[in-house]
């Protein structure tokens, strides 16, 4: 069977959604995959709810139209998912990574086959990775991603910050976040009924 | 396939191409931004003024500036390069012709976006078709890593002496420009195998004083438009010979002029360009998986010059043939459809043939719409 994964990040502009998707794609290489970072063209707004996305497959990628209907979904706010899908893009399967310690009750239509639930916020406080006040929870979502999806591995994803990040100070608190996020993402699987 | 993980990286595709660039050491770039192709000047200056690149930089004040900065580096002699796009290219356009029939090679990224108005920053291919006659070679790539590789073709394809013309390297705008995809960067090594140093055909230098453009009898004129008719069908020969050898020192075959997909023989063959032509594969495979009808497809790796031959050769073995495209030529049917119908009135064998005019102004074109426009055609039309 073959893999083929259509991965949204909803962010607000100015999170980082378009780096994030490229460490994925990174990491994705690393661990063998093919795989393109699509970001939403147009104008980019400070703040607005922006989707980018990320195909990973096992053969050459050559689709380049916009992902419409993402296998799985990583949100780096719970704001804004209701936003782009008013309507569950599930339907029993897929993921859903949310950046909250516990599923908000408008939630209760998504139905997934996996949540992800971390309180990425704190752990990014803790880890130091604040700047002008702000914390910069787009990288240690990635630790949560990949324990929810199973798709890569923590291995990749270090490798991969390491290209992108090299020479950053906060290099090595991205490292510890995405270890402690990647820890202490709480997975729920969810048994569905099989109809045949 | 990929060969080397751990050096292939996530590059943009006007990243891609600036980064061709710089391995290829233009000795000029000149430049002025326009979206979608920004990204590509500004990854230049950054390596000009880094010292990664050993060129100057001309910033100029306008896209004709930028293409007269880029013909008088090119008469002078110098490696040259420059990008822009749309609006972008159309004001340059005067200077366009001075460097296509001016007989001077230069390698330009030109990354296609629709025309205005109605205004559009996204894609499609009306500006490519705009300078359709301005005797400028012009290459198409279908993805990151081909739009990277098309920069050093260009270069040596434009530079040979038996060519000797300007090439414009065609990337769709956003679609390839701004999506971030997995590129194999080219060695030292290659470029130096497969990317002669320029030996400039005449140079202008006060010292050694010579006229360029000076007035033209007709005589004189009619052996120069000659010149170039004869020069754009032996770049035929050329670009499908540096194909082979790319693809023999990179293992990337992108195939010669064309590129052909699918089974050998089948019932109908989707002609297309650009990005769309990866969807159309997808789209034949999955059409091909149904059953029913088998199709392939001719992806047109070069509109000038037009591979005539190799459709005129191919076309034999299909039945059916549907031309999809990203303009129109207004008051005659589309430029794609056009020339591929013109290339197959030299057979007796004449085949049915479609068109269809889609993702224009930006419009999305996913596998799943090409299936669609596939079977109403086939339906609407036979």
């Amino acid at each position: 069977m073959s893999k083929e994964f259509e991965i949204s990040i909803l962010s607000r502009g100015g999170q980082g959604g378009v780096t994030l998707s490229k460490i994925i794609a990174y990491a994705a290489t690393y661990d063998g995959y093919y795989t393109t970072a699509i970001p939403k063209y147009g104008a980019e707004r400070r703040g607005a709810p922006i989707t980018t996305s990320v195909r990973i497959y096992d053969r050459p990628v050559k689709r380049h139209a916009q992902i419409s209907t993402p296998t799985d979904i990583m949100a780096l706010g719970v704001s804004v998912v209701p936003r782009f899908f008013p309507t569950d893009p599930f339907d029993g399967k897929g993921t859903l990574t949310l950046n909250a310690a516990d599923l908000p009750e408008e939630y209760s239509f998504y139905k997934p086959a996996k949540l992800g639930l971390c309180n990425v916020q704190e752990i990014t406080i803790e880890e130091g990775l604040v700047k002008s006040g702000s914390a910069m929870i787009g990288i240690p979502t990635l630790g949560a991603f990949i324990r929810t999806t199973e798709i890569l591995t923590m291995k990749s994803l270090h490798k991969a910050i390491d290209k992108m990040f090299g020479d950053s100070r906060y290099l090595q608190n991205n490292h510890d976040a995405v270890e402690r996020t990647y820890n202490e993402t709480e997975v729920i699987t969810y048994e569905r009924e099989i109809i045949s | 396939m990929l060969k080397n993980l751990e050096e292939v990286e996530i590059w943009t595709g006007n990243i891609a191409v600036a980064e061709a660039a710089i391995r290829c050491g233009p000795e000029i770039v000149a430049a002025y931004p326009i979206t979608p192709s920004t990204p590509i000047i500004q990854h230049l200056s950054d390596a000009i003024s880094e010292g990664r690149l050993r060129g100057d930089f001309i910033a100029v004040e306008s896209e004709h500036a930028a293409m007269s900065g880029a013909v008088g580096a090119s008469v002078a002699g110098a490696r040259t390069f420059t990008a822009t796009a749309s609006q972008g290219l159309l004001y340059m356009m005067e200077m366009i012709y001075w460097a296509g029939y001016g007989r001077l090679p230069m390698s330009m990224c030109l990354v296609n976006r629709a025309l205005a108005p109605g205004w559009s920053i996204w894609v499609d291919h009306q500006d490519m078709y705009s300078m359709r006659d301005a005797g400028w070679l012009q290459w198409v790539a279908k993805n990151n890593q081909e739009a990277h590789d098309l920069v050093v073709h260009s270069f040596r394809v434009s530079e040979h002496h038996d060519v000797y013309m300007p090439s414009a390297v065609n990337i769709d705008g956003f679609v390839l420009s701004h999506v971030a995809g997995q590129v194999e960067p080219l060695s030292a090594r290659v470029i130096e195998d497969f990317l002669p140093k320029f030996e400039p055909m005449f140079v202008m230098d006060p010292k050694d004083p010579i006229s360029f453009g000076a007035l033209t009898l007709p005589n004189d004129y009619r052996l120069m438009r000659q010149d170039l008719l004869d020069s754009m069908e032996r770049a035929k020969d050329h670009f499908t010979k540096a194909s082979a050898e790319f693809a023999d020192l990179t293992g990337r075959d992108w195939g010669d002029l064309v590129e052909v997909y699918g089974p050998e023989h089948a019932d109908v063959c989707i002609i297309s360009m650009g990005t769309m032509a990866e969807e159309v594969e997808e789209a034949v495979d999955l059409l091909n998986a149904k059953g029913g009808k088998s199709y392939g497809a001719i992806r047109i790796r070069a509109f000038r010059p037009f591979p005539i031959e190799r459709i005129m050769d191919l076309v034999s073995n299909y039945d059916r043939i549907i031309v999809l495209e990203r303009g129109f030529s207004f008051g005659s049917t589309p430029p794609l459809y056009t020339e591929v119908r013109s290339a197959l009135y030299g057979i007796l064998d004449r085949k049915p043939l479609h068109s269809r005019v889609i993702g224009f102004g930006g419009a999305d074109v996913s596998f799943k719409q090409i299936m669609e426009t596939v079977k109403e055609v086939l339906e609407v039309e036979i």
